[in-house]
């Protein structure tokens, strides 16, 4: 009777009759109740980090709305015959986090091809592995800087400095640019975002620079590259955040998912456990009535 | 007017980080530690020409 069953990988705390459909429910049941609490580890992990990231956010904020208030005031815009663009693409190493990575390079992919067709010249920066790897297949010519190691820890100013440093250095001269992040708007919601980058000739050349005193070239580049600084750390600090939040969604949505699997598996389970049950009383009967 | 720092080859970003590295320099320890660790950095930066030539190669 019981050389029909399989070798018993464990032995589970009730004695039940071993059969192969039991045994393959268990595997399963098993893996699913490990899974479950993976995802439920990974969600406390990044609420967390997300509590942390949102108190740092606060302040970090005044730095790019700061630094981009001169570009709104002083309505800057630049001249529709510039030819080069830089697009500086803001997201992290890590996955799990839900939409963040798509949407961000998905808005890439619709702006290279938009600038191309209007025979415009595109770079991008990659701030984040996963950017790269949406990107370097389809548009990989278009790729100027990638950066690793975002996200493990939470992003400092130095970072943003580091990555302007590097761009200014490129010798990539863009006339214009903006920089693509997911703006934290609350927990369960960011969007993705677009601010502007304007070059040193833009910005001298702009008919409203007239208007602020004591503006001169040094001045004005020194400006610049600050501001570049400031606004690559004011989406670095809102990417991070919404990553987290985003992070915390989805591994909840999965451990819901989860538990609803356990819970069906188990009833599956048991109703396969007394079926066997009973085909064995079944047999057992019949076998003693033939006697 | 050129600033001297300018003049010596640093980028503003640079000089604001030096003046920065100074007032972390002049805070009390117990501050100081947080600052020192609010301002430290771990990213890697690739240019992409050099991997492009690489896997041309290894094409």
């Amino acid at each position: 009777m019981f050389a029909r069953s399989s070798a018993a990988v464990f032995l589970p705390q009730w004695y039940i009759y071993f059969n192969y459909r039991t045994l393959m429910l268990t595997i399963r049941l098993k893996s699913v109740k490990n899974i479950q609490k993976i995802t439920k580890s990974m969600k406390m992990v990044a609420a967390a980090k997300y509590s942390r990231a949102e108190r740092s956010l606060k302040p970090a904020r005044v730095y790019g709305t700061g630094a981009l208030a001169l570009y709104e005031k002083a309505d800057i815009k630049a001249p529709e015959d510039k030819n080069k663009h830089l697009i500086i693409g803001v997201s992290s190493d890590r996955g799990l986090c839900g939409a963040i990575h798509s949407s961000v390079a998905k808005t890439i992919k619709g702006e290279i091809a938009k600038l191309t067709g209007a025979g415009k010249e595109v770079m991008v920066v990659n701030i984040g592995d996963k950017l790269r790897g949406l990107l370097y297949r389809t548009h990989g010519k278009h790729i100027l800087i990638n950066c690793k190691e975002v996200g493990r820890k939470p992003p400092t100013f130095a970072d943003a400095s580091i990555i302007a440093t590097e761009l200014l250095n490129s010798g990539y001269e863009f006339d214009q640019g903006s920089i693509i992040y997911n703006r934290f708007r609350s927990v369960i919601s960011y969007k993705t975002d677009e601010k502007p980058l304007f070059s040193m000739e833009t910005v001298a050349n702009s008919e409203n620079m007239g208007i602020y005193d004591d503006i001169d070239a040094d001045v004005l580049r020194n400006y610049q590259e600050f501001a570049l600084v400031n606004v690559i750390y004011f989406g670095l600090k809102e990417s991070t955040t919404s990553e987290q939040s985003a992070r915390m969604t989805a591994m909840d949505s999965a451990s819901k998912n989860a538990s609803e699997m356990i819970d069906k598996l188990t009833l599956t389970f048991n109703r396969t456990r007394q079926a066997v049950i009973t085909k064995e009383l079944i047999e057992i009967i019949s076998g003693a009535a033939a006697l | 007017m050129v600033a001297y720092w300018r003049q010596a080859g640093l980028s503003y970003i640079r000089f604001s980080a030096i003046c920065a590295g100074a007032v972390r320099a002049a805070l009390k320890p117990q501050i100081r530690a947080e600052a020192l660790k609010a301002a430290e950095s771990n990213v890697r930066i690739t240019r992409v020409k050099a991997i492009a030539a690489a896997s041309f190669f290894f094409w």
